[in-house]
């Protein structure tokens, strides 16, 4: 299915991760960390999914660090994209 | 030298004379009288009949008799083949009340001496039947029988079906209520026909009773002018001779009725090549064309004796009694067509498993277990990469925790040299197509291979067909291979030069340049180790199928056994075994395998496992042993289809006998030390006697034995007793009903084998007189 991974700083700087609008995570502005197993999380990959990255700031405020997670979630998506679920088969066929 | 069994004779014991006249129609018996007794002995010589008994109707003369041993004791008498006569008579007996009456002939034991004929006459004539419709009750007839005082052979008339009662006929079955019982109970030794048909009917009849009651055959004959037909008028042209293979005595018929399946129906020893006997001292001791038993105590020299006749008499206490006795073998035989079984070679071969070995040979096949093995190997291996896989997707989302990244402003400014990577990449692989190449080139090899084999000539199109499409399929995958290759060869110099590039990035780095760099590196591994969770987490385990159910089973086929070497694994399903051999208790199968996430937990399910370090190892080891016990072979033998044959030393010794006297190889003479060893006296009488009966017209058998049974029921054609005194060895020979003034062998293995005399009183008890 078509997924839309959408970032969103807001005007606190703090900033939000929506996957197909829905609120994922948030990372707040004292501590701009994520950690991989909340990425895979957010991400929730089911065999057919496909995504898509956004982002909006629309306060104008931190926008270095919306840049950075937004490139950050893109590798991500489009190395996860790249998956040929064929190509995965089995480990032991 | 006593008498032995060599040969088939035929017998009549149903004559009439002159004495029947009270009973016959006028002038049909008047020229069968002493005067004319040549008349009778000629037409018995020219129709070989050795042993015959005129058997009047409820009358004896004792002076016919005496006249016939006076010619036959003569040494020259012009009937060489008539050997003997018994006395008998043909009684009119009414059984039981009620009923009709039937003809008894009787033979008496008078061992031809002329009181004990006179006896007869003197006893019969206590009631003396002068009415010629009349007939004895049985108590009459016993009466009569006590009177006389002699042993006896009845001899029951029986000219139809058994079941047949309707009287006329003087048969049996018209005379007894129960006729069964009467057979059963011994009080009828035989039964008389006289058509060939009737033969057939009684046979059928007798089956059903379990007993073997012998039937005779009686000419009947009272003109003897016309021998062996009744009279002028009444010639039954289908009568035929009762043959047996007995002496022409009392005793030798007493023999015959107490074994009829071993003294009726034989047929005369062809086996061309026999030991034709020993010589002790002057002594001639004959071996006969049939069965051998020598006898004797623990000691008396009848081990060296069979080892003389075989020739094997390499010990100095065999040489020294064959020297003192100057014992000599009279033989002419081929060694190669002698087989001997020395005492303790079966016990000896038994426990060197060799017991069924045609030479250096087993008899039981090769078996091959490769194919059993590599169906489990594959499972075993699909199993483990499994459970391997399992562990590495769960270690894969573990690691994910351990990974985070956090903004930081000075390590987002640009460098100026070129970074590369993904260099780890570019190190050595494995060649995916590695395997699929060995084994479709293996396959090729041996499809080629069979090109080149005979037996395959008539496939050889097939083949071909069959080495084209694999070459096709070989030709891609080495084109795949080869790119792998390829491609692997030019990762590798590009790895090689790009970590050149990056030593010398690192040399011209500045320590913000590298704390970048270090940085950057660490973003990369929170991407990678979230694409590589989520390969994980879709990449599918296929578990392996269930090994099928393999045949693991030789089977050889020889003289009627099965020699079967059959593996663990034969026809039923390994997976359990496997499984207890493999795992600990609680991992018994997949659905448990599957629930593995950890090497502590993985090494915890292995058998006999106690650390990770462990693992490969422990899985080699308990593979190992699991198929080790499956591909273990039991090797037994079916004697026939069905009947698999024991473990045990008795039950192997049996086997070995019918093995190796029933071979179709061409040998001639069985010599064996104490067949009886190991073998409990239930089978000697059941299966060790009927093997040896089987080819006993056919080979020619000696042994040694001091089991009554294998001389008494086996009823041996020549019993060689040897006796010992110091040395000084002794010995006499002849037949079980043999006696003469010296010998008497019945009385000799009474007197000399251990239940000798119970194994005798048991034969005789079916005829109903104790020895």
């Amino acid at each position: 299915m078509e997924k839309t991974i959408k970032l969103v700083m807001c005007e606190t700087k703090a900033l939000k991760i929506f996957v197909n609008d829905e609120e994922k995570y948030l990372i707040d502005a004292q501590n701009r960390n994520i950690s991989a197993d909340k990425i895979y999380e957010i991400i929730g990959f089911a065999i057919g999914d496909h995504y898509t990255v956004l982002s909006e700031n629309e306060s104008g405020v931190d926008n270095q660090v919306l840049e950075f997670f937004t490139g950050l979630l893109t590798d991500i998506a489009e190395k996860v994209n790249a998956i040929d679920v064929g190509d995965i088969g089995s480990t032991t066929a | 030298m006593g008498e032995v069994l060599n040969t088939v004779i035929k017998f009549d014991l149903h004559i009439h004379s002159k004495a029947s006249e009270y009973k016959e129609s006028a002038g049909i018996v008047d020229q069968s009288t002493k005067e004319n007794i040549g008349v009778l002995l000629s037409q018995l010589n020219q129709h070989n009949v050795a042993l015959f008994s005129i058997t009047d109707h409820n009358r004896f003369d004792p002076e016919l008799y005496i006249e016939i041993n006076t010619i036959l004791a003569q040494k020259s008498h012009p009937y060489p083949n008539v050997k003997a006569v018994l006395a008998g008579i043909e009684f009119d007996v009414r059984l039981d009340e009620g009923m009709e009456k039937c003809h008894i002939i009787t033979i008496f034991d008078t061992k031809n001496e002329t009181d004990k004929l006179r006896q007869i006459k003197t006893g019969l004539r206590t009631n003396l039947l002068t009415d010629i419709q009349g007939a004895y009750t049985r108590k009459e007839f016993e009466d009569i029988l006590k009177a006389i005082g002699l042993n006896t052979i009845l001899i029951a008339s029986q000219r139809k079906d058994i079941h047949n009662q309707s009287g006329k006929h003087n048969s049996l079955s018209d005379s007894a209520v129960d006729v069964e019982q009467i057979i059963r109970l011994g009080y009828i030794n035989a039964l008389e026909f006289q058509k060939p048909k009737v033969e057939g009917i009684l046979l059928n009849n007798l089956k059903e009773f379990l007993l073997p009651v012998p039937l005779f055959s009686g000419s009947d004959c009272h003109d003897w002018t016309c021998y062996p037909y009744h009279d002028q008028q009444n010639q039954n042209k289908e009568f035929h001779h009762s043959k047996a293979k007995i002496l022409p005595t009392f005793k030798g018929l007493l023999m015959a009725v107490t074994s009829p399946e071993t003294r009726f129906n034989r047929s005369e020893n062809n086996n061309p090549s026999v030991i034709d006997g020993f010589v002790l001292k002057d002594q001639k001791l004959p071996l006969i064309n049939g069965i051998n038993a020598i006898i004797g105590e623990n000691g008396s020299g009848k081990t060296t004796l069979l080892k003389l006749i075989n020739g094997k008499m390499s010990e100095a206490h065999v040489k020294k009694l064959v020297r003192d006795n100057v014992l000599k073998v009279d033989s002419s035989v081929d060694p190669q067509k002698v087989r001997y079984i020395e005492q303790g070679q079966i016990i000896k071969k038994f426990n060197e498993r060799t017991l069924f070995a045609a030479g250096d040979e087993s008899n039981f096949k090769e078996l091959d277990s490769t194919p059993f093995r590599e169906a489990y190997s594959t499972y075993s291996d699909a199993l483990k990469k499994g459970i391997e896989a399992l562990i590495k997707k769960q270690e894969t989302l573990n690691s994910l925790s351990k990974r985070s990244i956090t903004f930081e402003e000075g390590m987002i400014v640009k460098n100026y040299y070129v970074d590369i990577t993904g260099n780890g990449n570019f190190e050595s692989m494995d060649n995916p197509h590695e395997s699929a190449r060995k084994d479709i080139k293996s396959l090729l090899k041996k499809v080629k291979s069979l090109l080149g084999n005979d037996y395959f000539k008539s496939y050889k199109n097939q083949l071909e067909q069959v080495v084209k499409e694999l070459s096709s399929i070989n030709d891609d995958i080495e084109r795949k291979w080869r790119m792998v290759n390829y491609e692997a060869n030019v990762k590798n110099i590009m790895h090689g030069c790009i970590n050149d590039y990056l030593r010398k990035v690192k040399e011209n780095s500045s320590a913000k340049d590298r704390e970048i760099k270090e940085y950057n590196k660490k973003k990369r591994q929170v991407i990678d180790s979230v694409v590589t969770a989520i390969k994980a987490s879709v990449e599918e385990i296929a578990w392996p199928d269930v090994p099928p159910i393999l045949e693991g089973v030789t089977k050889n086929p020889k003289q009627g056994f099965y020699f079967n070497r059959e593996t663990t694994y034969n026809g039923i399903s390994m997976l359990d075994s496997f499984f207890s051999k493999m795992f600990v208790k609680e991992y018994k199968n997949v659905e448990k395998l599957q629930t593995i996430n950890s090497f502590d937990q993985y090494a915890h399910a292995l058998r006999n496992c106690t650390s990770t370090s462990d693992i490969n190892n422990k899985w080699t080891e308990n593979f190992e042993k699991f198929i080790s016990d499956a591909i273990k072979t039991n090797d037994y033998i079916m004697d026939g289809a069905d009947q698999q044959i024991g473990n045990t030393l008795g039950e192997m010794s049996l086997s070995y006998y019918k093995f190796f006297t029933q071979d179709d190889q061409d040998w001639r003479v069985l010599i064996v030390d104490q067949p009886e060893d190991n073998i409990s006296n239930n089978n000697i009488s059941q299966k060790l006697i009927v093997y040896f009966d089987v080819i006993r017209d056919e080979k020619q058998i000696i042994f040694v034995t001091h089991n009554p049974l294998l001389v008494v029921n086996l009823d041996v054609d020549n019993v060689i007793f040897i006796k010992n005194n110091n040395g000084d060895l002794s010995a006499s020979n002849g037949c079980l009903e043999y006696e003469d003034g010296q010998t008497d062998i019945l009385e000799i293995i009474a007197q000399n084998m251990d239940g000798g005399k119970e194994t005798i009183e048991k034969r005789l008890k079916v005829y109903g007189k104790n020895y």
